[in-house]
């Protein structure tokens, strides 16, 4: 059983697709559920990724969704940020990676899901793909060494082949997994990329980015190769 | 071990022996200490009773003020091989759990325990993290070898840059060595021996070793080690 950490953003979203639509290209049984899990760790968005997740889930009519209540340690000026308080008013051009980067979060949302996986023998997924945006824990390297621990620490060794990654196994970018998710029908309407706001803030470096990734996805798409 | 230029750690104190020992020997090493214990819907509260308690002899024993961070975690509890720590319904034994590992193994506790504890630190300013594992005591937990500890460090170094390292003080000493840590302080020592709480069952029965049932793989280890420690007590007088 597939189970694939889910954001409600453009990567997990078209993961989602690609294993709901073409289970056996990547080894799953098509009976088997796909578990979607999201995380709240406390931020603004955590609604409107379960609300993209679950638009996204009726529409294939595949997936099951669960939630993780995670209490992740936070700097104090990360606790205080947009990313978490609703009222703030994101500055234009804000950079989450740069101001409000949550040290270590993903060791400890992949550390969570893999232990779940393994105790119900399923596979984790992640969307993460080969674009390097600068955070270092979802790099091909993060990733080896984390399926090393998991064996390190006793998980049952069929669930710890690796964290899979299909994105990045096939070298692709954030256009091409747009691309990709052109070709399997994912309303990408029906997904969100800021990391601080559900609608989007519209004034962050992600959202000002996101236009451009699906313009050259769509590109990709229509087969007109972006510059 | 502690190099000279780390002067903060953060402690992973679990209310048990072992973790007891590396918080004192902490207090007296580092400026400044931080405990962290974890609630993750184990067996019995009792164990994280015992952690407060020794933070505040920590207090009174140094004059000083240290932070207690208490971290609710939710561990996985999966449907075929839910553990004995977790579960009342599940008995303890040396085989059967989950990998036919002891079904007191919880599987992913430690790696949760170390990415939460890490992540603490570094938000912090803390380099160093201190878990009082070891590997002499008995189980054969995986995920309390050194060679875990080394891939968790390699892990979260990938993961963040971060300087933040574990130690593990008592990796390789046997239970009657871990009580002898403090036997210079007998004060220190009979607060440490009377007031943790390793039992598995949370048995408050008074022991020379300790607190427990006496029965359980925690209590027969403790019970075992206070012997051999007051054998090798009476040997060098």
């Amino acid at each position: 059983m597939p189970v694939i950490l889910s954001s409600g953003g453009i990567d997990s979203t078209v993961l989602f697709y690609s294993l709901a639509k073409h289970p056996l290209h990547h080894g799953e049984d098509p009976n088997e559920e796909i578990v979607n899990v999201v995380v709240d760790f406390g931020q603004v968005c955590y609604a409107g990724s379960v609300a993209n997740v679950k638009y996204h889930q009726q529409k294939l009519g595949k997936g099951r969704l669960l939630t993780l209540n995670v209490d992740i340690p936070l700097a104090p000026e990360v606790a205080a940020g947009p990313i978490f308080d609703p009222k703030y008013d994101v500055e234009d051009g804000r950079e989450p990676l740069e101001s409000d980067y949550i040290n270590g979060r993903n060791t400890i949302l992949i550390a969570q899901a893999a232990a779940l996986a393994s105790m119900y023998d399923m596979l984790l997924y992640v969307g993460f793909h080969i674009e390097k945006f600068g955070d270092t824990d979802r790099s091909p390297d993060f990733l080896a060494v984390f399926t090393d621990l998991q064996y390190a620490g006793g998980f049952r060794k069929a669930t710890i082949r690796k964290i899979v990654a299909p994105f990045m196994d096939a070298e692709m970018d954030k256009s091409a997994v747009v691309n990709l998710g052109f070709e399997l029908g994912v309303e990408f309407d029906h997904t969100n990329s800021c990391t601080y706001k559900h609608p989007a803030c519209g004034k962050c470096g992600i959202c000002k980015a996101r236009p451009k990734w699906l313009e050259e996805g769509r590109l990709c798409h229509e087969g007109r190769h972006p510059k | 071990m502690k190099e000279d230029t780390r002067s903060k750690a953060l402690v992973l104190l679990s209310g048990g022996l072992d973790s007891a020992v590396c918080f004192f020997s902490a207090i007296q090493e580092y400026d400044e200490v931080v405990a962290l214990s974890f609630d993750y819907g184990q067996r019995h509260a009792k164990e994280l009773r015992s952690a407060h308690n020794i933070v505040e002899y920590g207090k009174h024993f140094k004059q000083k003020n240290y932070e207690h961070i208490l971290q609710s975690i939710k561990i996985p509890k999966g449907t075929s091989v839910p553990s004995a720590l977790t579960s009342k319904h599940v008995k303890l034994c040396a085989k059967g759990g989950y990998h036919n590992l002891p079904t007191s193994f919880v599987p992913g506790r430690n790696l949760l325990f170390l990415s939460f504890a890490c992540t603490h630190a570094m938000v912090r300013g803390i380099d160093d993290v201190i878990t009082g594992v070891n590997v002499q005591d008995f189980s054969g937990y995986p995920d309390c070898r050194p060679e875990f500890i080394k891939s968790f460090g390699e892990t979260f170094f990938k993961a963040t840059e971060s300087s933040v390292k574990v130690l593990t003080p008592l990796m390789h000493m046997s239970k009657a060595l871990i009580f002898a840590v403090h036997a210079e302080r007998p004060d220190l020592l009979k607060f440490i021996v009377n007031t943790t709480m390793s039992c598995y069952e949370g048995d408050p029965k008074s022991h020379a070793w300790g607190m427990g049932c006496g029965k359980c793989p925690s209590c027969k280890i403790r019970a075992k080690g206070w012997k051999e420690f007051r054998r090798d007590q009476k040997r060098t007088k």
